[in-house]
């Protein structure tokens, strides 16, 4: 009995004598990156319905302690516009620029076994991620925008193309300052650990709390290399109408973001032509 | 086809470094099965991943024709909270295969029916390696390669894999690394032995097991294990 179901599967499974999987097409880059972006859309908040919630949690929280921060401070908005508008305007480029490093660090990692169906590798993860975080960029910045602009019938931005812009850098250079910072990750633990910790001024030097006008000339000129400080103002410079900054060249942080990338391409190489990585797989 | 150009790995172990593979050329044509007769710990492992391109030789190169699979049972690439099914619908896009077939394949040949929308991290450790197994026998190749596991389950699933990847190796070749001769003698056509990071050809896998338990007496009971059986 179990021969013949044995055997009445196998004729079901269609493998016809003869047949040379030649014909077959592997899956291209575009195909591959599709796949991993569901995959990584499902797993992402895996952990119930209100998971997903978390995306939007997170950063609406930290603009409800930065508010509270001020109004307890006395700090007075620089730019004519609702308090929570300007808190919004700062750490949401910050929340995308750092949770694209992160969210790239991480998968390159955690996904490193997907390697073993070749040709997928590590640049396909770190892509998929990076395409996965521009897809959460437009949905938190049009939740997060949209409803602040509801609840406190706020002007609609000045020049959205420029918003979009300043979001846009700050997820280019969060792709490409991650792609380097993932595959340092990946050859060296110390790295993994002091990179983000290295990142943390940034959320002070980068202009989440003040605007670059504010500033005096040699923090002005010092700030202005904080490509992230860029992407900051020139969101700035779109949604607040009359608003210029010094500090917003949109080629700046375009460039930082293409050399990080450029660089993480040999990197990647020499890490993989010496099997340096330090997880094993 | 696989093209070993003076390709070698080294590894570590107690003693430090070690050749895994020693600078070794090679050819394993289309179609072929060959096995590789291994003592336990003798990287294995390693042989497998530089064969199917997961692993980059440390000098030397790995040439490879056709699509190869990756090592039969694992299951690293499986994500613990997704389900079985969309598992293996990912898989299928990342490998140019139709998700559907693919699916209803895994489904008969894994008896995966009751768990196949379930999340990964639900299933049993046998299940996840039926799963495992499905998939990467599943997925059409022009050679397969085995790293000790060759068929998963027991009895009727047993034979019903082992049954299935022979029917595979009807038009595709096989790469066999194991430390069970048996096994090897089994599904393969061709026969090396490593010792000390060498891949020496064995025309007679009997001979090439006494070579084995020569180079490493400490391995011995394990063979007279094997042979036991």
């Amino acid at each position: 009995m179990p021969l013949d179901a044995n055997s009445a599967i196998l004729t079901s499974t269609g493998l016809t004598p003869g047949l040379t999987s030649t014909g077959l097409t592997p899956a291209g880059p575009l195909d591959r990156w599709a796949a991993l972006v569901v995959r990584e859309r499902k797993t992402r908040f895996s952990g119930g319905a209100l998971s997903s919630l978390w995306a939007f949690v997170t950063p609406v929280a930290w603009i409800g302690i930065v508010v509270l921060a001020f109004q307890y401070l006395g700090r007075s908005v620089p730019i004519h516009a609702p308090m929570a508008l300007f808190v919004a305007s700062g750490i949401l480029p910050y929340a995308v620029f750092r949770q694209t490093i992160s969210s790239l660090m991480r998968s390159v990692i955690a996904y490193r076994y997907l390697s073993y169906i070749q040709p997928v590798g590590p640049a396909d993860i770190l892509v998929a991620s990076a395409i996965l975080e521009l897809m959460n960029t437009v949905i938190l910045s049009v939740v997060l925008f949209g409803g602040i602009l509801l609840a406190l019938v706020a002007p609609l931005p000045a020049d959205p193309l420029r918003v979009i812009l300043g979001l846009a850098l700050a997820w280019a250079l969060g792709a490409g300052f991650g792609h380097l910072a993932a595959t340092l990750g990946q050859w060296s633990d110390t790295l993994s650990r002091a990179i983000p910790l290295a990142l943390r001024p940034m959320f002070w030097l980068s202009g989440v709390f003040f605007t670059a006008t504010e500033l005096g000339g040699a923090a002005q000129a010092a700030l202005w290399w904080n490509p992230l400080f860029h992407t900051i103002e020139i969101l700035r410079e779109g949604f607040f109408l009359g608003y210029t900054s010094p500090i917003s060249d949109a080629w700046y942080p375009l460039a930082v973001a293409l050399g990080c990338y450029l660089a993480s391409v040999p990197v990647g190489r020499v890490l993989r032509a010496r099997n340096a990585a330090r997880h094993r797989i | 086809m696989i093209t070993l150009i003076d390709a070698s790995r080294r590894g570590f172990d107690a003693d430090g470094p070690q050749d895994i593979l020693a600078p070794t050329s090679l050819v394993i044509g289309a179609g072929e099965r060959v096995g590789i007769l291994a003592a336990r710990g003798s990287g294995k492992s390693v042989i497998a991943r530089l064969l199917c391109g997961i692993d980059q030789p440390d000098s030397g190169a790995v040439l490879r024709r056709g699509r190869l699979s990756w090592p039969l049972g694992s299951a690293g690439a499986l994500h613990p909270d997704l389900t079985v099914a969309e598992n293996i619908g990912i898989i299928a896009r990342l490998t140019g295969e139709d998700p559907l077939s693919l699916t209803a394949l895994c489904e008969l040949l894994g008896s995966l029916t009751p768990i196949l929308h379930r999340p990964m991290k639900t299933v049993s450790p046998a299940q996840r390696a039926a799963v495992a197994w499905c998939l990467a026998a599943g997925v059409t190749c022009d050679t397969y390669i085995a790293d000790d596991t060759i068929g998963f389950g027991l009895d009727r699933q047993r034979d019903l894999s082992e049954a299935f990847l022979l029917q595979r190796l009807e038009t595709a070749g096989l790469v066999f690394l194991s430390s069970n001769p048996q096994q090897i003698a089994r599904f393969c056509q061709r026969f090396y032995v490593l010792i000390a990071g060498r891949l020496i050809p064995c025309p007679d896998l009997a001979a090439g097991q006494a070579a084995l338990v020569a180079a490493n007496p400490l391995h011995a009971p394990a063979f007279a294990e094997v042979l036991d059986d």
